[in-house]
């Protein structure tokens, strides 16, 4: 049993040497596929990143009533911390508040008016399980419920956008990708199909032989793996290649860098295998059926 | 060891084989002998299972071929040596590797299949030239290699078809000879379908006439 495994294996291995231009063929259609597979999951997790690193700039501005001091408004302050939902806080006293008014307006409150009526207030960010549009909305009508608070403020609207478009990018993202692996599935059984057809001669003379048709699988699907394996080692070189000279290009110009997703390369690898075992299978099936073989 | 039981086969497209009967007892020669078209390559085909008979039964070792379900076809093929017109030799594999294979198939060691590549190929004469490719073999050497491929795994019955048809008149004789005389040796039940009657004469073994997908005697 385990030499007529090694033997198949050996068979498996070979015929990809015997028939270069086929095996050839088959690798490159793999490749081809994983690499715009591989190019969608960089492109992906790159826009995912910036949206997520867009998502932690949710925040929430609280105003307290102007009436209070600061030390009241500091009490008020105290009981936002227990809002669930809230990754950190920070206190505006009134002094504070003038200096941002400042910095955003150009004009010293206290100066004009000859006394501060800016009231104190505070910035809230919300935690990362809590940036959906719902839920700061939830968070925002808790804040307005405490005592002392007078007004809340967020860009809820923009909140909305980011969600959009995230939704948009995810479900389009996996749509596009089933099409894709579907296509790609397909193209892969019929160029691998075309490599079976031109060894029909061997699958006939080894049923004559009395191979049974898992002995004369074996050998395409060891095949069928290889191939998947080459395919994806060669997607993952043009891939990461690809990557390192967008990068080098973009250094020029701007700060940010694409990065490399890190299932990339275990991703690809398995479904170059995937998809050579899948793709064998499919079209040697074909070729042992009772029609290819005789009446039996 | 082979029985025909009032076997018909007709084809789609034309005439088969026509309530056929006849037996082939262990260890015996038999020459099927009949024009192109006669039906001698339907009744091998209808002994490995190539085909199956819509009336009537074969027996092959044991085997009732109407009855036999589809997984267990190779079963009965590895208790046979085939041995065919146009060699059916696998054209990127070496005479080794050819011969090799029904060996691997059976699940020999390797060890053994060295052993018996080397002897069945030493047996037809060709053991200078085992790591040769069929392309690189005469026709004569190319059914050798196939002749040596069939007696490896010491079958219990051989079935040739037309095995001297691609070959020279001088070719054919040794050909025929050699399987004869291997098949002798190894105690083993051969059939030999040809059109050729002349390479029939002077042998020893049953004559079965066949002529328009019936037998004759």
């Amino acid at each position: 049993m385990i030499g007529k495994t090694i033997y198949l294996l050996g068979e498996g291995i070979q015929s990809l040497w015997r028939a270069k231009l086929p095996m050839l063929g088959s690798t490159l259609t793999i490749a081809l596929t994983l690499m715009i597979f591989g190019g969608a999951s960089v492109v992906l997790s790159n826009f995912d990143r910036a949206t997520r690193r867009l998502q932690t700039q949710y925040r929430i501005d609280i105003f307290f009533d102007p009436l209070l001091s600061n030390q009241e408004a500091f009490k008020v302050y105290q009981k936002l911390r227990s809002v669930e939902g809230i990754s950190s806080t920070e206190f505006i006293n009134k002094e504070r508040a003038a200096e941002i008014f400042k910095q955003e307006f150009g004009e010293d409150v206290i100066e004009v008016l000859g006394t501060n009526p800016l009231p104190a207030g505070g910035i809230v960010l919300v935690a990362r399980g809590y940036q959906t549009a719902r839920r700061i909305n939830g968070i925002a009508d808790t804040i307005d419920t405490i005592p002392g608070v007078t007004d809340v403020a967020y860009r809820g609207e923009l909140v909305r956008v980011i969600e959009r478009y995230l939704q948009i990018a995810v479900y389009g993202g996996l749509v596009v990708g089933m099409i894709v692996l579907l296509g790609s599935v397909f193209l892969v059984s019929n160029t691998i199909k075309l490599s079976i057809y031109a060894k029909r001669d061997t699958i006939d003379i080894l049923y004559l032989l009395g191979a049974s048709r898992k002995f004369i699988r074996f050998p395409f699907l060891v095949e069928g793996t290889l191939q998947g394996a080459l395919g994806s080692i060669l997607a993952l070189g043009v891939v990461i290649g690809l990557l390192d000279i967008v990068n080098y290009v973009l250094e020029q110009f701007v700060l940010y860098r694409v990065i490399q997703p890190s299932y990339l390369p275990g991703g690809l690898v398995v479904m170059g295998i995937a998809l050579g075992i899948i793709g064998s299978s499919r079209s040697i099936r074909k070729f042992l059926s009772p029609k290819e073989l005789g009446a039996r | 060891m082979i029985e025909f039981r009032d076997v018909t086969l007709v084809y789609q497209r034309g005439p088969g084989v026509f309530n056929i009967s006849f037996w082939v007892d262990a260890g015996e020669l038999v020459f099927l002998v009949g024009p192109s078209g006669a039906g001698k390559s339907t009744i091998l085909k209808l002994t490995y299972m190539d085909l199956i008979p819509q009336n009537g039964e074969v027996e092959v070792n044991g085997f009732l071929t109407h009855r036999t379900r589809r997984r267990y076809v190779p079963l009965l093929r590895r208790t046979l040596g085939l041995v065919f017109q146009d060699f059916r030799l696998l054209s990127d594999r070496s005479a080794y590797e050819n011969v090799a294979v029904p060996l691997h198939i059976i699940g020999l060691s390797r060890r053994e299949i060295r052993e018996r590549v080397y002897s069945a190929l030493e047996d037809v004469g060709l053991s200078e030239r085992t790591h040769h490719y069929p392309r690189e073999l005469s026709g004569g050497e190319q059914q050798r290699v196939a002749i040596a491929r069939a007696i490896a795994k010491n079958p219990a019955i051989i079935l040739a078809d037309e095995p001297t048809g691609n070959l020279d008149a001088g070719t054919a004789m040794e050909i025929l000879d050699l399987l004869t005389f291997l098949a002798e040796e190894n105690g083993s039940t051969v059939v030999v379908a040809t059109h050729d009657y002349a390479l029939t004469t002077r042998r020893q073994g049953r004559l079965i006439e066949i002529s328009e997908g019936r037998l004759l005697n």
